[in-house]
């Protein structure tokens, strides 16, 4: 179960070569229950990533993580090691809810998602923060929500996998499949437009500080 | 992550959602670049917000377990519409088939087999020119004779242009000589019997009109096919070269494979230096050695592509 022994070990890119790693060969195409022991194993980080795309409270976060779910069932046959299983599987989930986002961009009417956003702001965010401070959190990541639905994939894909999963340029490029250059240039130029963005929606940045 | 080189700001960033401790340098580092970059401000601010929800929830468990089972059903149930759509397409296909012989009958196209029964008529002989009679079973004649596209490709490249003139149509040679009378019980081996008794008899007139009546009436039979060697042959002999060259030229078109094909390249050839076409009969002879380079026409090819080239 050479599979699963790679699918443990998560959180850093494969480094291949290194003595004693196991790398799944080329041809090694894992089997249905190895599939099945994949997809349960990395279900928690698909759903979190769409959960974090569409919104917690939004209706479709089910059938989206069942999507998300066949389509890395589908596409962990051609993994290659080249980044974690767990990013794999994150990426996936992203495209898949990324995709859903634009195939549905029309539903969400202004009210309902206003509502949806004070819901998430009041229950879900950290407990220190105000409810100020946690409704402020909840429309900037609308804002960055919207942004996805308007940038290139690409750029949406680096900007999300950053932002929303805390992925750093080395992973992003292992996961596209891609050179860190390129992450780079993306993520550049989605930063760029996230600023604008959130300056469009009167956000005040002067609440970074240090602490974060 | 263990970095060989200072990470930059977009790392710093990274890792601090994931509550990584910075050191002293690096968070004095990162404090400085966001109080001067507002774009890694804004970046630094929407990870700080994403990484504060998606935490599981009480019925995760419950929730993912349904979805993944559904998941897993919808992947294998792709998988197995896939193979019957497959499956589905094959067996159409042989209904169709199956149809259009109940509907048509089966077809009897130009086949390979059937090329090699006309390569069991005689060929003619490069010095005597009389097809020794065969007799062969009579087939249904088709409609039209059917061409490979690569035979049309073999058959322009190789097609006859009289020197000076314009050619005659392959599909229609002009009738040189009147047909023979018809006859309701003369099949193609018949005909063919004919003609080579008419050959022997000297008759070379009266041979050509019968194998002319031969190609008009059974255009698709293999006797039709290998008699189009033995009729531009004669024509060769009897001096009418640009139709013995369409005569050539149309059996290289309808069997470029036959058991003749060297025959007919060779009368081609010869058809060409007779009438003083250099390159096309070069041409031709080149062709003969690369396809045939042990027939008995290749030393003649040879002495003749030496001639050419002085």
């Amino acid at each position: 179960m050479r599979w699963i022994r790679w699918a443990r070990r998560t959180g850093q890119p494969p480094r291949p070569g290194k003595p004693g790693e196991v790398e799944p060969a080329a041809r090694d195409v894992p089997s249905r229950a190895v599939v099945e022991a994949l997809v349960r194993e990395t279900a928690p980080a698909m759903l979190r990533v769409v959960r974090r795309v569409l919104g917690p409270s939004h209706p479709d976060v089910d059938d989206v993580f069942q999507e998300a779910a066949a389509a890395f069932a589908r596409a962990v046959v051609r993994f290659r090691g080249e980044s974690s299983i767990v990013h794999f599987a994150c990426r996936v989930a992203l495209l898949t809810a990324l995709a859903a986002r634009r195939r549905n961009r029309s539903i969400p009417a202004a009210s309902s998602r206003d509502r949806v956003a004070l819901e998430d702001a009041a229950g879900l965010t950290d407990a220190q923060a105000s409810p100020y401070e946690a409704l402020l959190a909840e429309r900037r990541r609308e804002v960055l929500r919207r942004l996805l639905d308007e940038l290139p994939s690409a750029q949406a894909e680096a900007l999300a996998l950053h932002c929303m999963e805390g992925l750093m340029l080395e992973e992003i490029a292992a996961a596209s499949g891609c050179s860190i250059n390129t992450v780079k240039s993306r993520l550049r130029l989605a930063k760029r437009a996230l600023r604008e963005a959130f300056a469009a929606n009167g956000h005040n940045l002067t609440t970074w500080t240090e602490e974060g | 992550m263990a970095f060989t080189t200072s990470p930059c700001p977009d790392d710093l960033n990274a890792l601090v959602s994931r509550g990584t401790q910075l050191s002293d340098l690096q968070r004095q580092r990162l404090a400085t670049h966001l109080r001067s970059c507002a774009e890694c401000a804004v970046t630094a601010l929407a990870i700080g917000d994403f990484h504060a929800i998606g935490r599981p929830e009480p019925d995760d468990a419950q929730r993912m377990a349904r979805a993944i089972r559904a998941a897993l059903r919808r992947e294998r149930t792709g998988r197995r519409w896939l193979v019957a759509a497959a499956a589905s397409l094959v067996l159409v296909c042989a209904g169709a088939a199956v149809a259009r012989i109940l509907y048509h009958g089966p077809v009897a196209p130009r086949s390979r087999t059937q090329l090699g029964r006309a390569a069991a008529v005689p060929p003619s002989s490069p010095t005597s020119a009389s097809p020794p009679p065969k007799p062969l079973v009579r087939e249904p004649p088709p409609a039209q004779p059917k061409r490979h596209p690569q035979t049309q490709t073999a058959a322009k490249a190789i097609a006859f242009v009289p020197l000076g003139t314009k050619a005659a149509p392959t599909d229609e040679l002009p009738r040189s000589h009147p047909a023979e009378p018809a006859s309701a019980a003369v099949s193609p081996a018949s005909l063919l019997r004919q003609a080579a008794q008419a050959r022997a008899a000297g008759d070379l007139i009266r041979a050509i009109a019968i194998l002319e009546r031969l190609e008009r009436e059974y255009p698709s039979s293999a006797e039709a096919t290998a008699a189009w060697v033995s009729l531009g042959r004669l024509r060769l002999t009897s001096g009418a070269l640009p139709l013995a060259g369409a005569a050539f030229a149309r059996y290289l078109s309808i069997a470029p494979d036959g058991a003749l094909a060297e025959d007919a390249l060779e009368g081609a050839a010869e058809t060409r230096q007779r009438l003083g076409a250099g390159a096309e009969e070069r041409a031709l002879r080149a062709e003969l050695l690369r396809r045939f380079p042990s027939s008995p026409y290749a030393a003649r090819s040879r002495e003749r592509l030496r001639e050419l080239a002085r």
